[in-house]
């Protein structure tokens, strides 16, 4: 290093050579916010509820006064599986990782919300239907009658329904949009979208932030589910799609009937029938990365922690970090919560001979609970796995410190060895 | 895959739909809707993912340090009047916590616990400039903690006097006193430190 006259500039310069985080893991922070979210929505606080309570009195006048004018247009009630048809919009619907969850709409219309997905509808009327995918897929089936515009907005995307059969996947983590079109024709807007695109049956689009690509499908990837059956003629505006007289269209009720014992073929997943039965080693077997990822999200601590549990017995050291991590991070004031950071130290260090993090997470657990029932033992592993990664200086400290705690216990002898040795020589190797 | 990969013929009026902006980000997420905290996290993270490693250094707790911003966004984002004003209000509220979390740190350092630098990040750093980097976030850590914060603002992340007074919540006047108080202790004890005496005082090492 050359002289400088500003060593404050010199300290500057140093500490750019740390530079920029490494990439972060935006993604897990995204899905705690969402696990926050649902656990405590926001609440206004106590100015906005004033000024909603205001806005809410002048939108009533307000409407009582425009009622009396124009009466509105006609809502379209809609029914999610198996529940009463409503015409409330705005709840997101959830499907995990059970059977996809019917929406369907009183003129036949027939969505499907694949698994581990979410949607929800945000308006519902002879004017315009409009749903929103968050994440996902949503397969369509529209019955069109040339007034009603159909929307699905995914994203920073609008996909624009002209009358037909086709599928919308959206990734939010990859911000990708993916729309195949079975039959008729969809309009595809977006933010990110240089240009709007004209999707025809047998086409298939894929855009995200880097562009858009069109391509020719034989067959549609994502088919529209069991039993949404309209028929294309639907797209040519024949009739009232409700006349039961056209008997080639299904009414709703027809359609609810096929999604219901669709419904019922559904198997529970394997890996949930040993959890039921409390075959857990089973359990875990039975689940592969993607199937774990989605459990991960549970709010069953007791579920998660059994998975844990079995997973690190099973040899499954992966599956059992990430039990692990959810449980820290989102029971962490509960008891379990902090023995699993100890747990998690354990797992690096005896399955995957991680020291580092094994060190990281044991520092964590003392730090954490100084006086936990598992402190004595994260104090002596913490002198071994220093030892091991060549730290002499702080194993002599965890080593001094178990001494003066612990003396009668299992990791003493191996205490006073390195101690001593530290104090005699500093060398490595007791 | 490039706009020029479209197939399809005919192209169509955008609809208009505008992106979230800052008020309508905060409507969003009060309103309970999970793509909004999603796109706080995306147009947020990277500032708050940098200033956390810049100003607490490269230690294994950053993730953990920038969920909990997150989570206090979160959570006090009813009592933000001024919608407009996220951006800021987002960067005070990561110093509050940055600051909450290096004074839990300097108790733990009290009591004997230390936090470790992730030393793998530094990969690229050679070995003697690792060393220097571990002693001055070690100097650091012995400041007061408006003082450490002020340190790393100024003198890490380059930031002005007008910007210091409106992140930490002082008048300019007092950043400048804190500032230059700072330099003074950090010099003070850096040049007890055989490595660090050398780079500050600008001799060859």
């Amino acid at each position: 290093m050359t002289a400088n006259r500003d060593p404050m500039k010199t300290i500057g310069h140093l500490m750019d050579k740390v530079g920029d985080p490494p990439p972060s893991d935006l993604e897990m922070c995204k899905q705690v916010l969402r696990n926050e979210l649902q656990r405590s929505p926001a609440i206004p606080n106590n100015m906005v509820l004033i000024r909603m309570g205001i806005a809410a009195a002048a939108v009533a006048l307000a409407i009582a006064v425009g009622f009396v004018i124009w009466a509105g247009p006609d809502k379209i009630s809609y029914r999610i599986g198996t529940h009463r048809p409503t015409s409330h919009n705005g709840a997101w619907i959830s499907s995990g990782i059970g059977a996809p969850i019917p929406i369907v709409f009183d003129n036949g219309s027939r969505f499907e919300l694949a698994t581990n997905s979410a949607a929800r509808v945000v308006e519902s009327n002879n004017k315009q239907v409009r749903l929103d995918l968050s994440q996902g897929r949503l397969d369509a089936n529209v019955n069109g009658n040339g007034e009603t515009e159909w929307i699905v907005q995914a994203g920073p995307y609008e996909v624009k329904v002209l009358g037909t059969r086709f599928s919308v996947h959206f990734s939010s983590i990859r911000n990708q949009l993916e729309v195949e079109v079975a039959s008729g024709k969809v309009a595809v807007n977006g933010t990110q979208m240089s240009t709007g695109v004209l999707l025809k049956t047998g086409q298939r689009l894929v855009a995200n932030a880097t562009g858009t690509q069109v391509q020719t499908v034989d067959e549609p990837k994502h088919p529209a589910g069991e039993g949404s059956l309209v028929s294309s003629k639907s797209s040519k505006n024949e009739g009232n799609p409700l006349d039961s007289s056209d008997t080639k269209i299904e009414t709703p009720t027809a359609i609810e009937n096929k999604a219901n014992s669709s419904v019922a073929k559904v198997q529970v997943p394997k890996w949930r029938k040993h959890a039921n039965a409390q075959e857990w080693p089973e359990a875990v077997k039975a689940m592969d990365n993607q199937t774990a990822i989605s459990i991960a999200q549970s709010r069953e601590l007791d579920l998660l922690w059994s998975l844990a549990n079995a997973a690190r017995y099973s040899e499954r050291p992966q599956l059992a970090t990430l039990f692990l991590n959810q449980i820290r991070l989102r029971f962490g004031d509960t008891s379990r919560g902090k023995t699993a950071i100890f747990l998690l130290a354990k797992t690096a260090l005896d399955a995957h001979k991680d020291l580092p993090n094994a060190r990281k997470w044991f520092l964590t657990y003392l730090k954490t609970i100084p006086n936990g029932a598992l402190a004595e033992e994260a104090t002596g592993y913490l002198m071994e796995v220093c030892l091991k990664m060549n730290h002499m200086e702080e194993s002599a400290q965890f080593a001094q410190t178990y001494l003066e705690n612990y003396q009668t216990g299992p990791f003493a002898n191996r205490a006073r060895r390195i101690r001593d040795l530290s104090a005699n020589n500093g060398d490595g190797n007791p | 895959m490039t706009a020029s990969n479209i197939q399809s013929a005919g192209k169509i009026v955008p609809l208009n739909r505008k992106g979230y902006g800052d008020a309508d980000l905060v409507k969003e997420i009060l309103r309970g809707n999970p793509m909004a905290t999603d796109a706080l996290v995306d147009r947020f993270g990277p500032m708050v993912h940098r200033r956390v490693w810049r100003i607490l250094g490269p230690d294994s707790e950053h993730e953990d340090v920038v969920q909990q911003v997150f989570l206090h966004i979160l959570h006090a984002l009813p009592k933000l009047r001024d919608h407009q004003a996220l951006a800021d209000w987002v960067n005070k509220l990561t110093i509050n916590v940055i600051r909450k979390e290096l004074r839990r740190r300097k108790y733990r350092r009290i009591v004997g616990l230390s936090t470790e630098l992730v030393e793998s990040t530094l990969d690229t750093v050679d070995a003697q400039d690792k060393i220097c980097v571990a002693r001055v976030l070690k100097v650091m850590g012995t400041l007061d903690v408006d003082l450490q914060m002020v340190f790393a603002l100024r003198f890490i992340e380059g930031c002005d006097m007008n910007e210091i007074a409106k992140t930490m919540g002082f008048s300019e006047a007092t950043a400048k006193r804190k500032v230059s108080r700072a330099r003074k202790i950090f010099l003070k004890k850096a040049t007890r430190d055989s490595m660090l005496a050398s780079l500050v005082n600008g001799k060859q090492i």
